[in-house]
């Protein structure tokens, strides 16, 4: 056993003693005539001269330092139970509090971080039009890019003065309802009420039709952001988000990537994509198949420069304004945080997960 | 889509590994993953498929990457027999069919093709056939254009085969070559001689015009359809085919002579001879002409760009950039390359080359103002830490019910509110098809899920709920609140009391509590926050819920919040047990005792209760009492003059025993 063992153990083997009885035992196991430091001490005249000038006085501080906690640890269990007559070794009575769910926490992080950059925090009807959450993001009726939103409609139960079903009409207000697939159309929303310059982050949950499992729900959390100004660049996106999640990750090491992607409201479009650190068991990732802990990279976030088209909708003038716009899920970024492996916990308001938050 | 890396080596031969040029084709053109054995699958973005649903579109891309050179297989067939009669177009209506080109050939033997071929079909996951259906598919895999292959003989006519490109008549009936059978309809666009429909356009060939070992003249058709209809046509049919899936993201008409020269080209070598052709085509797609200008490049992107870089990187996709000194570029977008139609797009395209990761983070300059938050987000997170500090959890539910939930919905103390619940069109399961008109359902079943692993349960969820009113979806954000214990026949009361702290923490105190069958519903000047009520789970559990609507009690919350004085006198404490009957409700005796002297009465608290068959029909209570004056100490003289009156007044009112 080497010094520095020696001392984990002394340390750990004194904290958990609770009476003079143990302490005693220690002081015997560590300092006695046969004790681990004491034979240390010992074998120093067997040792060559330069390794000798080394351990003999790390061995000596250590002797001092474990006597130290051993007289300290004495006297403590000494005046507990002399002084007020209550056993302070007992355990602490239970006190319970309440619990936020993992996904307000996360909320309320983000919203944090975006506050601190500039950022205000709008919210957006979870029942949408398909006006708002596609036409108007310009991804086109009758193609198969809108396979990529999976949706819920809604049967239309808007009928008119003579009680006719209405149905389906491209105009703002008129047109299908569904479950909004993204908090994009919040965009158009936002830009149709506001005058640039401005940015925005959108919380929100948003719903896809597709089958459930371990990374897919039916109904989950997005976060969209939104900049606009006269000169807001693509340089400038790239800044915020490393910002925010540098904070996000608090202090891991963190690499970025970034891809190009296709989304219909963005030109260019990319896909923002992270590694976290390889450091530290606790904030690692899954272990690779030699069991040392490696990064992987994670898809993290859609993002762009805001299309001229989705300008038009929102009646900007595309030649006046430009703009990032950025999604990510809510959920993934908790999972990632917490290391929960399946998303279906969020919603299955079982507290034995809840509480542990 | 699968890509074989052989054949695109083979359209750039300059190109390095296959797990260099994979990892290269993911970082700076589409999603792309090595599946090993000279195979990728790459992930086409949708407005991509007209230039690179082809080897020929990808190895275009990793030539750009690399700065390789771009072979493409295409030789322009020249002094072809044009328009000899043998086979002739008719097509009903241009929109739905741009283009519509065919050739006639003559083969003296349908065989087997070569094993390179078969092996290139194989990899990207199709069947060899024989020479002729296999050339269609390799010519579609190498440059994007769908081909179909007839059997001549096969078709109406007698030296001129006439094809006509129409809408399917209702009910007409196609057998497709995989044996199965299709009734279609006007929507659907068919291939036809002048008596059947030959083949479903775009989508898949019949049975009966298919070309077979006996084949010996052949019509090769090339053509371009309207995505729109395809894409409907090939979802009503579940039908989703190699050609449907790339017409429905829109091709160029502009492919079709790549497909026909190519697949020309390679029939040759099996021996055949092209005997005529024909082009419908009668709206050419042009080129388009785009500007790119460095400085828009600079300011949208945030860092430089030279005209010349750029320049380059569009030669090297095949765009034609006119010859000009010019601080900005005109770029001719030839017709396959359909996504790109605004300056923007060239912007991309000159960006993604330059590497997005290359670039360097700048950030933003922004006029400092206060950020902003909507009051209801803001209320939001009060009313979370309120009710953390109650000791209770959050959960979140899903937004989504069946039957039974929205039963319970109608049934319970909710049942006032006569739930009119919103429908989804298409429901994932049964138990999905509504969308959550109240939270308490789901919540109210967390309880009883937990109810396995503790004794109490408190819990809370904020979120949207959904309800039509008057044929509209009226969209309310909800707090449902739920408590749950074994054996608690007071746990309502509990749920009361929360209620109060909650509602004046958040600065409402002019709230009523107005009983109605059982439950309560939470009013502030007759406007209705919420509702509070009591359910039986099995097991003795018994569960208490409320649900409020944020958005009113945000309306009542705008009060700032004031400080009153603390009081400078001592508080005199009096209890006082009763013997009432039980019929006698206890609010009633609190309000009485309130009123004996208001002003002297600091605050009325039932203390004990006790009801026993000893007592007959009567309920043992005890209140407490405090006095207290902003004016002066009261005397213990003054307290006994107010007992007695209160003791007075509960005799006369509800004849109470005083003990």
């Amino acid at each position: 056993m080497n010094l520095k063992e020696i001392e984990d153990s002394a340390r750990n083997e004194l904290k958990a003693a609770v009476s003079r009885e143990a302490v005693e035992k220690l002081r015997v196991k560590y300092l006695g005539r046969k004790g681990e430091i004491t034979a240390v001490l010992r074998s120093l005249k067997d040792m060559p001269l330069e390794e000798r000038r080394r351990v003999g006085p790390e061995a000596q501080s250590l002797r001092r330092d474990v006597e130290r906690l051993i007289n300290e640890k004495v006297s403590a269990i000494g005046s507990a139970s002399s002084a007020s007559g209550v056993d302070l070794t007992a355990p602490g009575r239970k006190v319970s509090r309440g619990h936020l769910h993992p996904l307000t926490l996360v909320d309320e992080e983000i919203r944090r971080i975006f506050k601190s950059m500039n950022f205000s925090v709008v919210e957006g009807p979870e029942v949408e039009t398909e006006y708002y959450n596609f036409d108007a993001l310009n991804i086109p009726p009758n193609h198969p890019a809108r396979e990529m939103w999976d949706t819920f409609w809604l049967r239309q139960t808007r009928t008119d003065a003579d009680g006719v079903h209405t149905h389906t009409k491209k105009s703002p207000r008129q047109s299908a309802l569904l479950l909004r697939t993204h908090t994009s159309p919040m965009q158009i929303r936002y830009m149709e009420e506001h005058n640039p310059p401005f940015q925005i982050i959108v919380p929100g949950r948003t719903f896809r039709y597709e089958a459930t499992d371990a990374s897919h729900e039916i109904n989950f959390y997005q976060l969209e952001g939104l900049m606009v100004g006269k000169s807001v660049s693509l340089a400038n996106f790239k800044s915020v988000v490393q910002e925010f999640f540098k904070r996000f990750f608090g202090g891991q090491k963190i690499e970025f990537r970034y891809r190009p992607a296709y989304f219909p409201f963005v030109e260019p479009g990319l896909e923002v994509e992270i590694k976290l650190a390889t450091s530290g068991p606790e904030k690692g990732l899954r272990p690779n198949g030699a069991g040392k802990r490696q990064g992987t990279w994670l898809e993290i976030m859609g993002a762009g420069m805001v299309h001229p088209r989705v300008f038009e909708f929102a009646h900007y003038n595309p030649r006046d304004w430009q703009g990032f716009a950025f999604g990510m899920g809510l959920d993934r970024l908790a999972m990632i945080k917490y290391k929960i492996p399946d998303i279906r916990l969020f919603y299955s308001g079982d507290l034995r997960f809840i509480r542990q938050f | 889509m699968k890509f074989s890396y052989t054949l695109i080596k083979k359209l750039a031969p300059g190109l390095p590994k296959c797990a260099k040029v994979a990892e290269a084709l993911n970082m700076y053109s589409f999603e792309t993953k090595n599946l090993g054995g000279d195979l990728l699958e790459i992930n086409l973005p949708a407005n991509r498929w007209s230039d690179a649903s082809s080897h020929l579109g990808i190895a275009r891309e990793a030539a750009a990457i690399f700065k390789k050179e771009l072979r493409s297989p295409v030789v322009s067939i020249i002094n072809a027999p044009m328009d000899e009669g043998l086979v002739k177009v008719e097509v009903e209506k241009q929109k739905y069919c741009p283009r519509y080109a065919a050739r006639f050939f003559e083969i003296k033997r349908v065989s087997q093709s070569p094993e390179w071929l078969r092996k290139i079909l194989r990899a990207c996951g199709i069947n060899p056939v024989n020479n002729v259906v296999d050339v269609m598919n390799y010519v579609m895999l190498e440059v994007g254009q769908p081909l179909h292959a007839f059997d001549a003989d096969k078709i109406y006519g007698k030296k001129t085969k006439k094809i006509v490109v129409r809408r399917a008549k209702k009910n007409e009936r196609l057998k497709t070559l995989d044996g199965q059978s299709f009734v279609l309809n006007p929507d659907i666009l068919v291939i036809a001689d002048p008596k059947q429909a030959l083949a479903i356009a775009g989508i898949k060939g019949g049975e009966s015009s298919g070309v077979t070992g006996r084949t010996r003249r052949l019509i090769i058709e090339a053509a371009n359809f309207d995505p729109v209809m395809i894409y409907k046509a090939s979802r009503r049919l579940k039908l989703i085919t190699d050609a449907a899936a790339r017409f429905s993201h829109g091709m160029s008409p502009a492919l079709v002579e790549w497909g026909l020269d190519r697949a020309t080209a390679l029939l040759k070598k099996s021996g055949a001879k092209l005997l005529d052709s024909v082009d419908f085509y009668t709206e050419k797609a042009g080129e388009e002409v785009i500007e790119f200008d460095p400085a828009k490049f600079r300011s949208v992107i945030g860092a430089p760009i030279a005209v010349g870089e750029a320049r380059k990187i569009f030669k090297r996709l095949g765009l034609l950039v006119d010859k000009s000194e010019k601080a900005k570029l005109r770029v001719r977008i030839p017709a396959w390359r359909t996504d790109i139609e605004e300056p923007e797009d060239l912007i991309e395209e000159a960006a993604r080359f330059l590497d997005f990761n290359a670039l360097r983070p700048q950030a933003p300059v922004v006029g400092v103002k206060p950020t902003e938050e909507e009051d209801v987000i803001v209320l939001k997170e009060k009313v979370r830490r309120l009710l953390q500090s109650f000791q209770l959890d959050e959960v979140y539910s899903p937004s989504f019910l069946g039957e039974t939930e929205l039963g319970w919905c109608n049934q319970s103390f909710l049942g006032g509110m006569k739930v009119n619940p919103v429908e989804v069109e298409n429901p994932i399961a049964e138990d999905k098809k509504y969308v959550r008109p109240s939270l308490l359902p789901l919540l109210i079943r967390g309880v009883e899920l937990n109810s396995r692993f503790f004794d109490s349960v408190k819990i809370f969820e904020i979120g949207k709920v959904f309800s039509v009113v008057r044929g509209a979806i009226k969209e309310r954000l909800a707090l449902g609140i739920v408590l749950g214990a074994k054996k608690d026949t007071k746990l309502v009361l509990e749920l009361k009391g929360l209620t109060e702290e909650l509602l004046r923490g958040l600065g409402i105190d002019d709230y009523d509590f107005v009983e109605t069958k059982g439950s309560m519903r939470v009013e502030v000047n007759h406007d209705i926050l919420g509702v509070v009520g009591q359910e039986h789970l099995g097991k003795n559990w018994l569960v208490t819920a409320a649900e409020f609507d944020l958005e009113r009690i945000l309306k009542q919350t705008e009060e700032e919040k004031e400080y009153i004085p603390l009081k400078r006198f001592p508080a005199v404490i009096r209890d006082i047990s009763i013997l009432v009957s039980k019929n006698i409700r206890i609010g009633e005796i609190l309000e009485t005792i309130q009123r004996v002297s208001p002003k002297l009465t600091e605050n009325v608290d039932l203390i004990d209760e006790y009801v026993n068959e000893k007592l007959g029909g009567k309920q043992s209570l005890t209140f407490r009492v405090i006095f207290q004056s902003d004016e002066r100490t009261l005397t213990d003289a003054e307290v006994n003059k107010e007992m007695a009156k209160i003791s007075g007044a509960l005799k006369r009112s509800f004849r109470a025993e005083i003990r």
